[in-house]
């Protein structure tokens, strides 16, 4: 038995030297999944910066897909899907924050509409799995473990801008993703301000201490 | 002067056993789409070429499902068939050539000449129940989601033994009956069968690989009658979403060639079914496969061209995706020159030159010369 080089998906990666290259290719490649194209896991990405968290809505379809046998092999699938390489460490995402499932005939909001596949007259049950973590590093990178048959679209549509996704096979890592401070910003100018008050109050009482002295 | 003889043979047996890389140049823009469209139109197929040459590419477009190009690349006509023509082989049978086509949404295999003419089919009928009739009971919430589109809910799935008008009847897995009543919101939909491709063996028989359902293989004789069913999402085959077989003459006897795309491998069964080994794991999807020598060609829909030897070593690489793709949504304004995007259906012409068609809402046929 031959492996064909298993090196080729991580030369992809690689994080945030690649993620220029990853906007580039979003911009020019925005994806559009129709017929069959909903073989793999999608998950849609939010990062909520309030609050230095991450969260997924992840789904796939256990009734009209040719990778999945029932609601059972989804949910396992589900809870398998990606490792989160956070800081030095790399672990099964659904370990760092329960992982809460539900079932609907329609792809809720784990795909957007560009990228539904049209009616193809068949049932479709989509196991949709909500995730949020509070994140413990500035930056994260999701990877689906080597061996993993199913596949993980991710994506994200940013407020302003092109959606942006990418496929993930086993082995392969994501771009990086920045975790803004939780409430790390407004701080600033509280700190900033005191420590101007501060300073003139210094200056001021030494100022009066001076003109005190004989 | 007997060791020398043992060492001139081995080191014969060694050059004879290695491969020399192979390599290949792209043909920018090769194929002339029919008058008055700027691309072939919405590919979700397959490519092959006859012994004259000309290439036949399918795609999405009804009773026009095949378009004929010369060995030039330009357009000749379109061939009045359907319009799911998802896998197809062209193969000599009896002194002449056909072309036999997997119809994916008919779920059914065709025979035809050169010129289009439907010879002979196996119709859905002439598939075994227990895969054909596996359908899904479905029932309506009366929800809608965020979107408004209404919701339901399954009640059973099993191979359906009996439908009137009041009730369905299945068999599920553990060998009971339900009976279901056809009360209003009651659906029952999806019939087992999703023909992705087929091929043909020496002796005639016709191998039909279920890839987007279970993952069945089915065998037929040469006149269209059930023979056998192996494979599918069991041990020891394990298969999921195995998306394409050919039939691999590169062997003597021949072999099944399975694309398991699902689990991203190739592998051989004889043709009896029986299961001879895994050539290559860790590949980006493999979705399409041809042969011609030793060689054989794979197109991996998540973004590559791979060229193989007969001793399963990778020997050259084409048109390499720096991206995980798998969309039919990369327009024209977007493909990069000899860059794939989501490669769906491959074959080598006579020459050994690489012809790819992709999975691509416009169409798009690449073409790789070997050096």
């Amino acid at each position: 038995m031959i492996r064909s080089q298993p090196t080729l998906h991580h030369t992809i990666s690689g994080g945030t030297r690649t993620f220029p290259l990853f906007l580039l290719a979003c911009v020019l490649a925005p994806l559009f999944v129709s017929a069959h194209g909903t073989e793999f896991i999608t998950a849609r990405v939010k990062v909520l910066p309030d609050q230095s968290a991450i969260e997924l809505r992840l789904g796939i379809d256990f009734l009209g897909n040719p990778m999945i046998a029932d609601e059972a092999a989804a949910r396992s699938a589900l809870m398998q899907a990606l490792h989160i390489q956070h800081g030095e460490k790399t672990s099964l995402f659904s370990e760092l924050a329960p992982l809460s499932l539900e079932t609907s005939s329609t792809w809720e909001d784990t795909l957007p509409d560009s990228l539904l596949p049209p009616d193809d007259g068949q049932p479709h049950q989509i196991l949709i799995g909500t995730w949020r973590w509070q994140a413990d590093a500035e930056s994260i990178a999701f990877t689906v473990a080597r061996g993993n048959r199913n596949d993980v679209l991710l994506w994200q549509q940013p407020t302003q801008g092109d959606l942006k996704s990418t496929l993930l096979l086993g082995g392969d890592v994501s771009p990086a993703l920045q975790i803004p401070k939780k409430d790390s910003l407004p701080y600033w100018p509280y700190l900033g301000t005191g420590s101007f008050l501060g300073l003139v109050a210094w200056l001021q009482w030494r100022r009066r201490w001076k003109s005190s002295l004989p | 002067m007997q060791r020398t003889t043992l060492l001139i043979l081995s080191s014969l047996a060694m050059i004879g056993s290695v491969t020399a890389q192979v390599s290949y140049d792209l043909v920018p823009d090769f194929i002339t789409p029919p008058p008055g469209k700027e691309t072939i139109g919405d590919g979700h197929g397959e490519i092959a070429v006859d012994s004259a040459g000309n290439i036949y590419v399918s795609v999405q477009e009804a009773n026009a499902g095949i378009q004929v190009y010369g060995k030039d690349g330009k357009f000749i006509k379109a061939l009045p068939l359907p319009a799911s023509l998802h896998g197809f082989v062209v193969r000599k049978d009896e002194g002449n050539e056909y072309i036999y086509a997997a119809v994916l949404s008919e779920a059914r295999v065709i025979k035809c000449k050169l010129d289009g003419t439907v010879v002979m089919e196996i119709p859905t009928s002439a598939f075994p129940a227990e895969q054909r009739d596996f359908v899904t009971v479905a029932k309506s919430t009366g929800e809608k989601d965020a979107k408004g589109r209404p919701k339901t809910t399954p009640i059973a799935s099993g191979v359906k033994v009996a439908d009137t008008k009041t009730e369905v009847t299945l068999k599920l897995a553990d060998g009971s009956q339900k009976v279901i009543a056809k009360e209003p919101g009651v659906s029952v939909s999806g019939g087992g069968l999703k023909l992705t491709n087929c091929d043909v063996a020496p002796n005639g028989d016709i191998y039909v690989v279920d890839g987007y359902g279970k993952s069945w293989i089915f065998v037929f004789g040469r006149d269209g009658t059930f023979k056998k069913t192996f494979g599918g999402p069991v041990a020891p085959y394990n298969f999921a979403n195995t998306h394409k077989i050919f039939i691999d003459t590169r062997f003597e006897p021949a072999r099944v060639f399975c694309c398991d795309r699902g689990n991203k491998r190739i592998l051989h069964t004889d043709l009896d079914g029986k299961m001879l080994g895994v050539i290559a794991t860790d590949l980006r999807n493999p979705s399409s496969a041809s042969f011609h020598g030793d060689l054989v060609c794979i197109a991996e829909i998540a973004g590559r061209v791979s060229v193989w030897d007969k001793a399963g070593k990778m020997v050259a690489e084409c048109g390499t995706n720096p991206k995980m793709t798998n969309t039919p949504g990369i327009a024209p304004k977007d493909w990069q020159t000899g860059i794939v995007t989501s490669p769906h259906g491959i074959t080598f012409d006579n020459d050994g030159n690489i012809l790819e068609t992709e999975w691509n809402k416009w169409g798009r046929v690449l073409r790789w010369n070997r050096k």
